[in-house]
């Protein structure tokens, strides 16, 4: 039964005129949004591609210098992307792709397209993830808001239920007749969309591909879910209203909050409630705390004069000199070992401050299935801040190596020289510089991210069940006219 | 076939249907005649368990319409005054879609096609979308939808008020051929005419109350009319 009232419905809508244009439009959209997101995702990978070789290159080639000149001169990090960005670009506008990893220094990602750009441009970027979170729910709404309650104002309501027709029947096979047409508009446009991302599997990382059949079928199913949640909740307002253009209105109001409102909110009062300090604040603090380091190109520093004496005594010597390591490689270590634990002080805070940002955020989903949709799929496109922060992590990691392996060349080789021959005088070569490995990165396991997501899934998986049990309650309750 | 006992039905504290007491056998063409208002509509409401009684009982076949929705709607054939279908479907598989839902999901289109014929419907309608049929028309593919059904009892709302004389007095004939069948009709309607042409008896309502019955066969056209005004004098 719920098959043929399905199929009727399914005529009925691909009969008319106006759902058919918009559901061209919207599958117009999203072919388009994935075209522009892999020619994006292409460009975008060639240019890192390049760049990784050419910073490696750079780095090995810097010819003969100082360790602590060449860790000075150091080198670019650039954040890698699965072939999923291309649907989902995510905080990528926001984050930044590129991080200078350099001594002394825990620098933060840089290219942020953001920055440069002004507020309207927030909404205006297509891609495949926005068609699907914000103007599919759309054309749901535009499909159901009229399926009961136009029917109860035709009366056509009255006359399908006089001969006897279920009306939970009725009910579910009209949300079976929207899943259809979603179905026939979007699976060519996955079919499509996977065709174009196959073409950048070739040419793609291994390290980015880590999971990526299981976290697509993942995204997939977070996405039907989401889908599913907006056509109970269109047919349950279609049933509650007491006619069709307040039910339209409702539901507007309820896409409009839950996609635009709420998650601005939801940033707004995440910072509000979890401030985090300025730019400036940050670098002052860093830097007011980095100065109580051993300061070791300044002599007559009493940092520095104390890290000596501290040295001397250590090794029970009464010059430089005569230390087991020259003084420099020991003095700058030592800076950077007490860098590490300022930025791991500041930087450390920051980002726990983000974290509980971000979980009011995701909280917040509760209220906006939107929300908890954006951060399921930001995660598994490999996208969200949290495959920054490893990003981040991992090029700190690669940085505080690289330092150390220049340093502890440079404290063992210059022992009993004085500071200025050690620095000026040494030089590290190539096969120093080859000690450090190429940077790599492994995109976050599909173990990691749903843990890292567990709230937006439970909160997806709440969504679809409540409406669910609303939707059969007003089925079985449902009555010809409003009484 | 059709039959009310004690059925009483308010809204807000205004009485609409008071004590009904009422039995329409298979064979019978029972008109229920009184102004808008009367209860008349109610009454078939209630048949078709789209109201529910304050007390009292509708029983469709011997079982309770309230207890057995579905169950007695599918004993029913209902056409109202406007019958009311999916504009952008055809006649044809309009008559499909609701003979599906009633349970007779067997219907070849050739079949379909002889109920539209044998209600009226002209030959080059059943393909053409119900969106630009006239009102008898529609009323047509109602009367093909409970052809189709093959009720046992058929409840009408006022099904000839907008109807041409011959569209109607073809209707009157369908009657006639079904009661004949041993269907039990209830017609609720204004056309005195119409109800004494084809029916078999007749009940004047009046706010909510039956207020006398009358065999069609002992009572002529002038004298159902005064009756019925005598009946609706204050």
């Amino acid at each position: 039964m719920i098959w043929h009232i399905a199929r009727k419905e399914f005529t009925e809508i691909t009969r008319d005129g106006r759902f058919l244009w918009s559901s061209l439009i919207v599958a117009a959209l999203l072919l388009l949004s994935l075209a522009l997101g892999a020619s994006r995702y292409a460009d975008e990978s060639e240019l890192r591609a390049a760049a990784v070789r050419e910073t490696r290159q750079q780095w090995l080639d810097q010819g003969a210098k100082g360790p602590h000149s060449a860790a000075h001169y150091g080198v670019y990090a650039f954040k890698p992307a699965t072939p999923l960005a291309l649907f989902d670009p995510g905080m990528n506008d926001y984050t930044g792709i590129v991080t200078m990893l350099e001594a002394h220094k825990e620098n933060q990602a840089s290219y942020k397209p953001a920055q440069d750009a002004t507020a309207l441009q927030r909404f205006g970027d297509l891609s495949g993830a926005m068609v699907l979170q914000l103007l599919v729910p759309l054309l749901i709404v535009l499909l159901c808001f009229g399926m009961i309650s136009g029917e109860r104002e035709e009366g056509t309501l009255r006359q399908l239920l006089s001969v006897g027709a279920d009306q939970r029947d009725l009910i579910w096979g009209k949300v079976l007749a929207v899943a259809m047409v979603l179905t026939l508009l979007l699976v060519p446009a996955a079919v499509v969309g996977g065709l174009i991302a196959a073409t950048q599997l070739q040419a793609a990382d291994r390290h980015d591909l880590i999971d990526l059949p299981a976290k697509t079928a993942i995204l997939a199913g977070a996405y039907l879910v989401y889908f599913g949640i907006f056509i109970v909740v269109s047919m349950s307002a279609s049933i509650l209203m007491r006619s069709s253009s307040a039910a339209l209105t409702m539901l507007m109001a309820f896409w409009i909050v839950s996609g635009f409102l709420l998650p601005r909110a939801a940033a707004d009062i995440s910072r509000l409630v979890q401030p985090t300090p300025s730019a400036l604040e940050l670098s002052t603090a860093v830097a007011r705390d980095k100065s109580k380091g051993p300061h070791p190109h300044e002599v007559n520093h009493p940092n520095h004069i104390a890290f000596r004496d501290e040295m001397l005594r250590k090794y029970g010597v009464t010059r430089v000199e005569e230390l087991p390591y020259s003084f420099i490689g020991l003095a700058l270590q030592a800076d950077e070992e007490h860098g590490f634990k300022v930025f791991d002080k500041y930087y450390g805070a920051l980002r726990e401050a983000h974290d509980r940002q971000n979980r009011l955020q995701q909280l917040a989903g509760l209220f906006s299935p939107y929300i908890a949709i954006r951060s399921v799929s930001a995660a598994l496109s490999g996208t969200d801040i949290y495959f920054f922060q490893d990003f981040a992590a991992a090029g700190e990691a690669y940085r505080r190596n690289l330092v150390r392996v220049m340093n502890d060349d440079l404290m063992r080789r210059t022992a009993g020289q004085s500071n200025y021959a050690a620095e000026w005088q040494y030089r590290g070569n190539k096969e120093l510089w080859a000690k450090v490995p190429p940077f790599d990165f492994d995109a976050p396991s599909l173990g990691t991210i749903l843990q890292r997501n567990v709230t937006p899934l439970i909160v997806l998986a709440l969504w679809l069940v409540a409406s669910i049990a609303l939707l059969r309650g007003l089925a079985r309750r449902m009555q010809v006219e409003r009484q | 076939m059709l039959q009310a006992i004690n059925l009483r039905k308010t809204y807000d504290g205004h009485t609409a249907l008071d004590n009904l007491n009422l039995h329409v056998k298979g064979g019978e063409i029972y008109c229920l005649l009184g102004a808008n208002g009367a209860g008349k509509s109610t009454t078939i409401n209630l048949f078709l368990s789209f109201l529910q009684p304050c007390s009292g009982q509708a029983l469709v076949d011997g079982r309770s319409a309230q207890a057995h929705p579905l169950e007695t709607k599918r004993a029913l054939a209902y056409i109202p005054e406007i019958v009311m279908l999916y504009r952008n479907l055809t006649g044809i598989e309009n008559l499909r879609y609701f003979s599906t839902l009633a349970g007779h999901a067997h219907y070849s289109d050739r079949e379909l096609i002889g109920f539209l014929r044998r209600a009226g419907l002209p030959e080059d309608a059943p393909h053409r979308r119900v969106g630009g049929y006239s009102k008898g028309m529609r009323q047509k593919v109602g009367i093909a939808i409970a052809l189709a059904k093959q009720a046992k009892a058929l409840l009408l709302d006022e099904p000839t008020s907008g109807l041409d004389p011959k569209a109607s007095n073809e209707f009157s004939s369908l009657l006639t051929e079904l009661s004949g069948q041993g269907v039990a009709v209830l017609m609720a309607t204004h056309d005195l005419f119409r109800a004494k042409e084809s029916g078999t008896r007749a009940g004047i309502m009046r706010q909510g109350r039956l207020l006398t019955e009358v065999a069609m066969s002992d009572i002529g056209h002038a004298d159902l009319e005064r009756l019925y005004l005598d009946f609706m004098r204050d």
